[in-house]
């Protein structure tokens, strides 16, 4: 049972102390820290997984043999029943730089023809659009490239060269000074468009593309350049900001045809370096992972099969990280409000020693007196608690408001939403995470009582009577 | 003589400063009787005040035994020590010792808190204010119930504080110097409230005073010399 006297005499001392604001605010100011900032993070976060999750596809077979032949991984793949879709994937890595009359003007204004920062590296993944629609989100990817730049609306296969392209070239290709040869149809590559803009590329923009492979001379092998042309036929995006800065896609059978596979040769590889699977929706991806791994084991044993989240397991760990660092740092704010509470009370208490005196004479306990200390701080804690939950709900809620008024008003944004290529800003308020602050601060607040309340608790009440 | 109320009986109290030990008490016997005025006198420093701590609970005795209607009682527990204090005590000090946050009213009404949840003390708080308001009016306090102690004359002031003493029904009150702090026509008026109190309520009173002619009115008279009751 607490006391009548200690609920009351905590009200009435925490009435008659203004300075008590001070800390009930510090509580609320970490509170309101906590929600909001965690929120705008965890929604920032929700948006980085929902665009990484975009650009991955369910599962991810990948670590097969050099030699891997992709139409017998994909009988066995396939033979797995909740796997609903395939693509074929072919990595490697290379560099290109912009060629024909517009890309030598484009390197001459740059003035780069010679330097040798005038390519871009990039990996070059050869896909098949086809399968790509029905096993990974390649859809979206180039409806994205659209609304960003200049690719074209979705086309049957977006690595075709539009004709209306060909025919301007054509025109073009008559004006004098101009490698006419050149520009024949050439395969299409898909560049993202961020690249895009970052590089001035354009539309129909050709470009040299350069790799390596080895070839055997008699018992040797000898490294050998390769180098083809293809022409940007439309852009892509997926959000997934580490694959669009370094991804170029070009058709999977031209790629191997770079790579010494040429399609129609009868003894060539359908090489591959990694298989997409979409998993039937509603089954659990990670069963379907295990299993399908289990089935290639036999004739790839180096192969593993990735979900979505261990084939960014680096990047999602290294946001989240970011996100415990911020909740720890914001926890300091929480402590200071904890220091401002503690002393506080602590002054409270030595301003009430003759009072402790005083009560005790009247019949007062210990504990009683513990109580009065211990409940001030509980009623900072929960008014500073609610407060903070409250505005920081609020502002989370009317965020992308005050970033307007602010931005058109003071000019300030204050959370530059174009830095990121969002139009709102994301948040995402976790109940649990809100309780969890709430709770915490309580529990801070009542600690940082505790101590003086202790102190007033252990007083010699005659020594406190007498005290001035 | 009546039944005894509280009683003392070979009470030493030593303070230590440092490592060295002062005796303050050196062996105090005495009985107060149930509605019996006491009158304790002695020079200052003879140990009055800590005599009258040890008896109200507050201070545990070095030695020796204090007994409440003949119940040693500084052994109990220091819930049942508080309990009692607040239900069969009361204390008057010499500076009033009200709380500066609460008004009269509410000086008195914290009596009233001391044994019960704030809940309870919720339901019955109309009665419980009534009582506090009759009680001040029985110490001659007919107005400014709701002004602060620093709003109040030291008369007043100690009347509030007697009230407050009384709400619980004490048998005893232990007084230090009530009039101590107050001008002769003043104290004059609050020792008749307290003889009056005697009178109707039955209370006992054991009261620390320097005053010989109010010592004369009391129904006996203690006499202390460093530590040691001499007659
Ligand atoms: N907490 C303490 N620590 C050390 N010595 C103390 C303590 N309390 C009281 N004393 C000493 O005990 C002695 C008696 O003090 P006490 O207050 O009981 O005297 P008193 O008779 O009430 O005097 P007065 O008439 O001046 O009030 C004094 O010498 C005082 O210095
Ligand atoms: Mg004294």
């Amino acid at each position: 049972m607490i006391p009548a006297y200690s609920g009351f005499l905590a009200l009435r001392y925490l009435r008659t102390r203004w300075v008590n604001i001070l800390g009930t605010l510090g509580v609320a100011v970490a509170v309101w820290a906590l929600i909001v900032v965690i929120a705008v993070f965890s929604g920032f976060i929700g948006e980085i997984r929902r665009s990484i999750r975009i650009a991955t596809p369910d599962l991810l077979a990948t670590g097969f043999d050099a030699e891997a032949s992709f139409e017998e991984l994909d009988a066995l793949i396939r033979s797995d029943e909740d796997v609903i879709g395939t693509a074929p994937r072919l990595r490697h890595h290379g560099m290109y730089f912009p060629y024909g009359r517009l890309g030598q003007h484009l390197q001459q204004t740059r003035g780069m023809v010679t330097s040798p920062l005038a390519f871009d590296f990039v990996e070059l993944v050869g896909i098949d659009p086809e399968r790509e629609r029905v096993a990974t989100g390649f859809e979206t990817w180039i409806e994205n490239g659209a609304e960003h730049g200049f690719a074209p609306a979705m086309p049957d296969d977006p690595l075709e060269v539009p004709l209306a392209l060909e025919e301007q070239w054509r025109r073009e290709a008559r004006q004098p000074g101009t490698p006419g040869p050149l520009l024949k149809a050439s395969p299409g590559v898909l560049v993202s468009s961020r690249r895009a803009r970052a590089s001035q590329l354009d539309l129909g923009q050709q470009l040299s593309v350069v790799t390596a492979r080895f070839v055997e001379r008699g018992d040797d092998s000898d490294l050998v350049q390769v180098r083809r042309y293809f022409t940007i036929s439309g852009c892509f995006e997926t959000n997934h900001q580490i694959l669009d800065e370094t991804t170029a896609l070009v058709g999977i059978d031209a790629l191997r045809e770079m790579l010494g596979q040429h399609p129609d040769d009868p003894f060539a590889i359908d090489l591959v370096s990694d298989v997409a699977i979409r998993v039937r929706p509603g089954v659990d991806p990670t069963a379907v992972a295990t299993r399908v791994q289990a089935t290639l084991a036999a004739s790839q044993p180096g192969a593993t099969v990735l979900t979505w989240e261990q084939q960014n397991r680096v990047f999602l760990g290294a946001v989240d990280q970011e996100r415990g660092m911020m909740k720890l740092i914001l926890f300091a704010v929480m402590l200071v409000a904890a220091f401002l509470i503690y002393s506080t009370l602590h002054m409270t208490v030595t301003q009430k020693t003759r009072d402790v005196g005083i009560l005790t004479s009247m019949g007062a306990a210990p504990p009683g007196i513990l109580r009065i200390f211990l409940l001030s701080g509980g009623v900072i804690g929960v008014t500073g608690a609610l407060l903070g939950v409250a505005t920081g709900l609020l502002s989370a809620h009317y965020l992308n408001d005050l970033n307007d008024w602010s931005r058109a008003r003071l000019g300030v944004e204050l959370f530059p939403t174009e830095l990121y290529s969002l139009d709102r800003i994301p948040y995402e308020i976790e109940p649990g995470w809100v309780t969890q602050v709430a709770v915490s601060a309580l529990v801070i607040t009542l600690l940082a009582a505790w101590l003086p309340a202790r102190r007033a608790a252990r007083m010699d009440p005659v020594r406190a009577l007498s005290h001035e | 003589m009546t039944r005894a109320i509280l009683e003392a009986s070979a009470v030493t109290k030593s303070y230590a400063i440092g490592s060295r030990s002062i005796p303050v008490l050196r062996g105090v016997d005495l009985s107060i009787g149930e509605g019996e005025v006491v009158a304790l006198l002695g020079a200052s420093g003879a140990g009055k005040s800590t005599l009258l701590h040890v008896l109200g609970l507050l201070d545990p005795p070095s030695s020796g035994r204090v007994l409440f209607e003949g119940r040693p009682v500084h052994d109990l527990p220091i819930r049942e020590r508080a309990s009692l204090r607040h239900r069969q005590i009361g204390f008057v000090f010499q500076f009033y010792h009200l709380i500066p946050e609460l008004n009269a009213l509410e000086n008195v009404k914290l009596g009233t808190m001391m044994d019960r949840g704030l809940l309870s003390w919720m339901k019955d708080r109309r009665e419980l204010d009534e009582r506090a308001r009759d009680l001040l009016r029985t110490v001659g306090l007919t107005e400014r119930h709701t002004h602060r102690p620093s709003e109040l004359s030291g008369g007043e002031r100690q009347r509030v504080a007697i009230a407050r003493a009384l709400i619980a029904r004490p048998k005893v009150i232990l007084a230090d110097e009530p009039t101590g702090n107050l001008d002769s026509e003043t104290a004059a008026g609050v020792l008749d409230l307290l003889f009056r109190i005697n009178r109707e309520e039955g209370v006992a009173f054991l009261m620390v005073t320097h005053d010989e002619r109010l010592a004369e009115r009391c129904d006996r008279l203690i006499r202390m010399k460093d530590g040691v009751v001499v007659s």
